[in-house]
Order: structure tokens, then sequence, then C-alpha cells
């Protein structure tokens, strides 16, 4: 089962995706893709530790190639934006020609391994705003990569001020 | 008339195409019309009400007022006006959708 759960930052998306991962037993992988860099990106990394304290999760960084991960148990990839940052724009990363099918064949391979994959994305492209070139086409990727994994998935989820709202299931779009 | 918003690449127009044909009168980019409309000095009501006028089977517009309200004047008042307009569409449409991962989520 591939689920994506999408929302804005802060929405909450991170708990949902963490408690829907660990439905699928008691030993889930926790995929954290978030590089240490600087004192916001700790922050935020120790933050999402002391929530996943507790929980049970096995944890593993990996902030590239998630295609050769071998991991066989139930997993979360927490997330793509970051991923995706790290692919196209960090030096041991695939460059940004290649990023979007890397990404996309890594989460499908990744996907049969672990069998059950809960994916954490991130709604960006709803301010108006108009950005640098680089940052337009990290924007276009991530957008573009977002469909592609939706229409992979069983059941895609956008979590709204800690709301879940299920918007396909069973492999169907289920609000239309 | 079915309106349809969403964030930039959420897969809007993909989503017309498989799910309405391409044969659909359709006016794409509502929110970059309104931004010419403005540019050029014109009354973006105006432009929003002849498109209505023409009664297209499908307006898409992106959605662009989930973020920081914009410094610059221009920029605050083309988002403003966008959600504005996006309402009056809205309210007028049979049915509205937003696309989310290339899902369209029917609001209406």
């Amino acid at each position: 089962m591939l689920i994506l759960v999408t929302g804005a930052s802060g929405s909450g998306k991170s708990g949902f995706a963490e408690n829907t991962a660990l439905q699928f037993g008691q030993c889930v992988t926790y995929i954290a893709a978030m590089k240490p860099d600087g004192a916001d990106a700790q922050k935020r990394i120790d933050r999402h530790r002391a929530m996943r304290r507790g929980k049970g999760f096995h944890t593993v960084e990996r902030y590239t190639d998630i295609k050769n991960l071998g991991i066989h148990t139930p997993a979360i990839l927490e997330c793509l934006p970051n991923l995706l940052a790290n692919e196209m724009f960090s030096p041991e990363g695939c460059g940004a020609e290649n990023a979007e099918d890397e990404i996309a064949e890594g989460i499908r391979t990744l996907a049969a391994k672990c069998k059950n994959l809960v994916v954490v994305t991130d709604e960006i492209g709803s301010d108006g705003a108009i950005y640098d070139a680089a940052t337009e086409r990290y924007k276009k990727i991530l957008g573009s990569l977002n469909r592609r994994i939706a229409r992979a998935a069983d059941e895609v989820y956008e979590v709204v001020c800690g709301v879940q709202m299920k918007i396909k299931q069973e492999g169907r779009s289920c609000t239309y | 008339m079915i309106f349809v918003t969403g964030g930039a690449y959420s897969g809007k127009t993909e989503y017309v195409k498989n799910n309405f044909g391409a044969d659909k009168k359709t006016v794409n980019g509502l929110h970059k019309i309104i931004r010419n409309a403005m540019a050029n000095g014109l009354d973006p009501y105006d432009e929003a009400g002849k498109i209505l006028d023409a009664k297209p089977d499908i307006v898409i517009c992106s959605e662009v007022g989930s973020g920081i309200v914009p410094l610059d004047a221009f920029e605050r008042e083309w988002r403003e006006t966008v959600g504005r307009i996006s309402c009056m569409f809205a309210e007028r449409a049979d049915s509205v959708i937003r696309v989310v991962c290339g899902i369209g989520v029917r609001l209406k």
C-alpha cells in the first residue's frame, strides 16, 4: 500500500502520517530526508524526534538515492520536498535534470520493498509568488512528482489544520 | 460552468483535459488574465464580466492567496483581486473543483 500525505507546513500532516504508518505493524522505519543544515533545520529535526519518541520507529537518515535503500519493513518517508532539494541542489544529489525520474523510480522501488509506504509531501504552490528560475523549476518538479505519486498511490490525504481529508481511496478519487 | 482552482503545478490543466475532454470552451489561467488587465490599466472586474458573458464551459484559475501578503502594492492588489474574482466565478459555477496532487476535490 502506497499512501501520500500532503498539506501546508504546520498543518499536522507529519503526526497524521506517522500514526498512519504505525498501523502497519510494530517495526516501522522512519526515513528522514532533512539535512541538519543550520539551527532552523536542527530545531525542526529535534521537534520531529521528540514527536516520534516512544512511538517505536527505527530512524534512518537518508538525504538522496532512496532507490538503493535496503528497507524491508513498513516505512514512512519524510519528506519529499527535502529529498527533492537534496537531489537537485546538494553535491551528492543526482542533479535537477534527473531528480524527478530518480525520485519517482526510487519511491516505486522502495514501496515494492517496504510493502507499505507512507510518503509526506508539501503544498507549496498556492502563495501566488513568482520566484527565481531555479526555485520555479523546483516548484514545477515537486508539483509533477506530487501528481505522479498521487497517481500511483492507493490512498491520498490532505491535512488541513490537523484535520485529514481523504481525497483518494482504493486507487480512486473519492470526492468526485 | 465548471470552475477549477488549485495551486501552481497541482495538475489543473491535465485534470480538465482528462476528465472533460479537449473540445470544451475553456478559459485557462484566469489569474493571468486578471494580472494582464491590471498591468494594462484595465478594470479586472470588467474583464471578468466579459469572460462570464462569453459563457465558457470551464474556467481554470490558480489559487494565489495562501502566502505572505506581498509588500509590493501591485502584487498585493492582484492577489486580492484573484481571490475576489474567484469567489465570483465559484458562486456562478455549477460545480467547483480544487485540484490537489492531480486529484479533483469537489467543493461544490
